[in-house]
């Protein structure tokens, strides 16, 4: 077993009086690919800042390689790439003194890699950080958090406005230089097909909590959409429905004649049908959900099916 | 017209103002004090009046310009922001043009007043009103027309500027004991002259922000393509020197030109009411030593506000993010800011020796060389030691001043940096007001308890950043051992040659001994309390 690279005990961190985490408790090991969602203000962003040191912990304790990131940044934030949403680059500097500034942070700073990335990506080392459009600006900040080959690489909603094109440049390098290298990334976005289709395990926050923390194929494979209908004059509607089957979890509307549900086993459908069929309810179809379903659905608290199993 | 968007607007441009405006009027106010007391002490009465109300003026257009432009470090020009908004660009121009307008006059009514009541000073109002509303409203014209072009704006605003200058000079030469007169001497022609000129800037302010607006979108469009030519990469040699280029880049050049610029709008404004040799160079030297006096504060504010944009001061998150340590990173910006101070008063003594040199050639050289003579004369009878020891307390004062005021203000909390910035204008004012008003000196009679507590707690101030540094591991024995030997060293020499130490120590003279008892621990403790508390303030900002 890998020892964690990342290490959260009990976080917690007030805004005021709201409670922007909450007893947040993570490992994250070598080698994986973390996508990190939730929705806006869920934590996200609060939790990436511990990660860098740039906020304290107000109880609990943050370990990034061993260290504690807001006391010893230097030993934290020289073996991480950081890519935020934000233009925080310079604007004032040309893209190759920004490389020849980077480079001076980072001992271990690729300048082949730099000058490929700068190639694949069509920057003109001689333009100015500040009248890069935006898509431009992502590259950039890309090639400077790639090059020094990062052993933890964090991804803050960096695709965040951009055109299918600069996404699929940085998902491409993000797994080409990082991913397959076997080093670590934690992806947050809101482009949840991108966080799918990159990440080994997901990781959700909610209103400061982590609602789902598992390998991204488990997580999937746990949910099942089962379309329905209800049939005589007299049928019930689909929520009170819900309510007469023995589950538990939280109770909520779903959407006409569909079911979400959280299974525990595979052979829960199949006990759940004939319940349904004494409902007048027909099962007409089962499918995965994608994973904008399942944050959806859990974000919105709708009916999780924690247990069919009589 | 769309009356609630330009309420909107104005009520936006009030939020964005008011503090800066109130931190201006007091600054103005203690400009104007300090300068009218310097002056008058000596014995010049007439340039205090017509200097300071010029210098005044050139603050406040300095100032508001930089309010109301966009200023991100690149460019200068009217805020592209705004024409995304469903507006015509003479509503939007107009809603920055005239409110920028009304609080430069305001500002100055505000300092008119306060010089009026305190100094019972024959303080212009009019006058002065209406050329700083034509020069701000110009100003602010020709830098939203060509604000992306500073090096064309260089040579169109300088010797627009001069011109003004050289239109008014008959206004201001005059009498100073009808100093009111200066100003209602202008004639309807002038009067007119200068709503003309307002009115012209009104109309390049909307043309320009016009064109602006119409070509931003094919500007946008024509991006440079990407080029096939490699660019080589630039090299520092340590993750130091390439924060230090950072710095540089984005604060420590403006120092020099900050310091060069102001000494001469400074001897412009002052000297060319009477263009004399003698009335230039006295302003050129009260300038000087006011730079000397302003700039290592002036430096430490710059190196501490992080982002200038920004209404706090909260540390960036590229320089967040370096992989150095708080203490790297203080150590980086406390060298930056010092240097930018030393670099910019090389650059005032420059100005000062041409000025003295022009003066010299072109003016009145007889009275030059006097003066000239007077300084060497005045440099040859001291001591080496001395000089070296005048030169030690200068660079003391560099480090003193701007790592103190960066480790204030780079701590990121607003209370902080306002109590630092209200402070002393705020002290100034209460003092000088109280006495010319109430006839009480009380403020002035706290002052030296003010400061005796200011004495003593600088070194308990910095002994608790050494302990502090210590125990979160920020501080070490070879770096305290660094910092405090050559200072002890500097000090004691200080002690030695000082006359005024060494009378102070005498037992004859208890009260002058406690003070350099105080003084001297305080001193030495001012230039190594930013080493230590720096590192603790902005990782207080940086960990938050």
């Amino acid at each position: 077993m890998n020892e964690p690279l990342l290490q959260i005990r009990d976080l917690v961190r007030d805004y005021g009086s709201t409670r922007a985490l909450d007893e947040v408790t993570l490992d994250i090991t070598e080698g994986t690919v973390v996508g990190l969602i939730g929705r806006n203000g869920a934590g996200k962003t609060t939790l990436i800042r511990h990660l860098l040191g740039l906020l304290r912990a107000q109880s609990g304790s943050v370990r990034v390689f061993g260290c504690d990131p807001a006391r010893r940044p230097e030993q934290v934030l020289d073996k991480i790439g950081y890519v935020s949403e934000e233009r925080d680059l310079p604007g004032w500097m040309t893209l190759h003194e920004l490389l020849g500034y980077f480079s001076a942070f980072y001992p271990r700073w690729d300048e082949a890699l730099a000058t490929r990335l700068c190639t694949d990506f069509d920057l003109d080392l001689r333009q100015k950080v500040g009248t890069l459009s935006r898509g431009q600006h992502v590259r950039a900040s890309l090639v400077v958090a790639l090059a020094p080959r990062p052993p933890l690489l964090i991804l803050d909603e960096p695709s965040s406005g951009l055109d299918p094109v600069v996404r699929r440049d940085v998902l491409e390098a993000v797994l080409t230089n990082v991913a397959n290298d076997g080093r670590t990334v934690v992806f947050s976005s809101h482009l949840l097909d991108e966080v799918e289709r990159i990440s080994s395990r997901l990781l959700m926050i909610d209103r400061g909590q982590i609602r789902l923390d598992e390998n991204a194929i488990d997580a999937l494979d746990r949910f099942v959409l089962l379309e329905v209908s209800t049939t005589g004059a007299g049928a019930p509607r689909l929520p009170e429905i819900l309510r007469w089957l023995p589950l538990d979890g939280p109770s909520a509307s779903p959407l006409e004649q569909v079911i979400f549900c959280e299974l525990a086993n595979a052979a829960s459908v199949e006990s759940l049908a004939p319940r349904l069929a004494e409902q007048s309810v027909t099962l007409h179809q089962q499918h995965q959900p994608s994973l904008d379903e399942v944050f959806v659905h859990l974000c919105e608290g709708t009916r999780v099916v924690a247990d069919t199993a009589p | 017209m769309n009356l609630s968007a330009t309420r909107a607007l104005l009520w936006e441009y009030y939020r964005l103002a008011r503090r800066p405006v109130a931190l201006l009027v007091l600054s103005s106010c203690s400009l104007a004090a300090l300068y009218r007391t310097a002056l008058d002490g000596m014995g010049a009465r007439r340039d205090a009046l017509v200097f300071t109300s010029l210098f005044v003026t050139l603050c406040l257009v300095y100032l508001l310009t930089l309010l109301t432009c966009r200023a991100d470090g690149m460019t200068l020009g009217f805020e592209r922001r705004l024409y995304r908004l469903p507006l015509p660009t003479t509503e939007l121009v107009l809603s920055r043009w005239i409110p920028a307008l009304l609080t430069a006059a305001l500002a100055y009514g505000a300092t008119a007043l306060f010089m009026r009541l305190v100094f019972d000073a024959a303080w212009p109002l009019g006058g002065p009103v209406l050329i700083l509303v034509s020069v701000i409203g110009s100003g602010l014209a020709i830098v939203w027309a060509v604000g992306a072009r500073p090096y064309l704006l260089t040579v169109i605003g300088i010797p627009l500027f001069g011109l003004l200058l050289y239109w008014l000079q008959p206004f201001l030469k005059v009498d100073p004991q009808r100093s009111l007169g200066v100003w209602k001497d202008f004639g309807s022609t002038e009067t007119l002259g200068l709503l003309a000129l307002l009115g012209g800037s009104m109309a390049v302010a909307i043309v320009g922000v016009q064109h602006d607006r119409s070509t931003l979108g094919s500007r946008a469009r024509a991006l440079p393509k990407p080029s096939t030519r490699r660019a080589r990469t630039v090299r520092f040699r340590s993750a130091r020197d390439a924060q230090l280029f950072m710095e540089w880049r984005e604060k420590g050049r403006w120092m020099p030109i900050v310091c060069a610029g102001s000494l001469v709008s400074a001897v412009l404004a002052g000297g060319f009411p009477t263009y004399e040799t003698g009335p230039v160079l006295r302003h050129a030297l009260v300038a000087f030593a006011l730079v000397l006096i302003a700039l290592p504060p002036v430096s430490g504010f710059l190196h501490g506000w992080f982002d200038l944009k920004g209404s706090i001061a909260t540390l960036d998150r590229l320089r967040a993010t370096r992989p150095l340590s708080d203490r790297q990173l203080a150590r980086v910006l406390l060298f930056s800011a010092a240097r930018a101070v030393l670099v910019g008063w090389c650059a005032a003594l420059l100005v000062l020796v041409t000025l003295f040199l022009l003066t010299g050639l072109l003016g009145d050289r007889e009275k030059t060389l006097l003066v000239v003579e007077g300084i060497f004369e005045a440099i040859a009878h001291v001591h080496l030691l001395d000089l070296t020891l005048f030169f030690a307390v200068l660079l003391s004062w560099a480090v003193a001043g701007s790592g103190s005021t960066l480790a204030l203000v780079g701590s990121g909390r607003d209370w902080v940096i306002a109590i630092f910035a209200v402070g002393p204008y705020a002290w100034i004012l209460l003092g000088l007001a109280a006495e010319r008003l109430l006839g009480s000196s009380l403020v002035l009679e706290i002052l030296p308890w003010g400061a005796g507590a200011l004495l003593a707690a600088i070194p308990l101030a910095t002994a608790v950043a050494v302990v502090t540094g210590w125990r979160r591991g920020l501080e070490d024995a070879r770096s305290l051992a660094r910092a405090f030997v050559p200072y002890l060293i500097l000090n004691a020499l200080l002690i030695a040659r000082s006359p005024f130490l060494q009378r102070a120590f005498a037992p004859d003279e208890p009260w002058l001994a406690r003070s350099a008892a105080l003084l001297v621990p305080a001193a030495l403790c001012a230039v190594l309390l930013p080493r230590f508390l720096a590192p603790l303030t902005l990782g207080a900002n940086r960990h938050r």
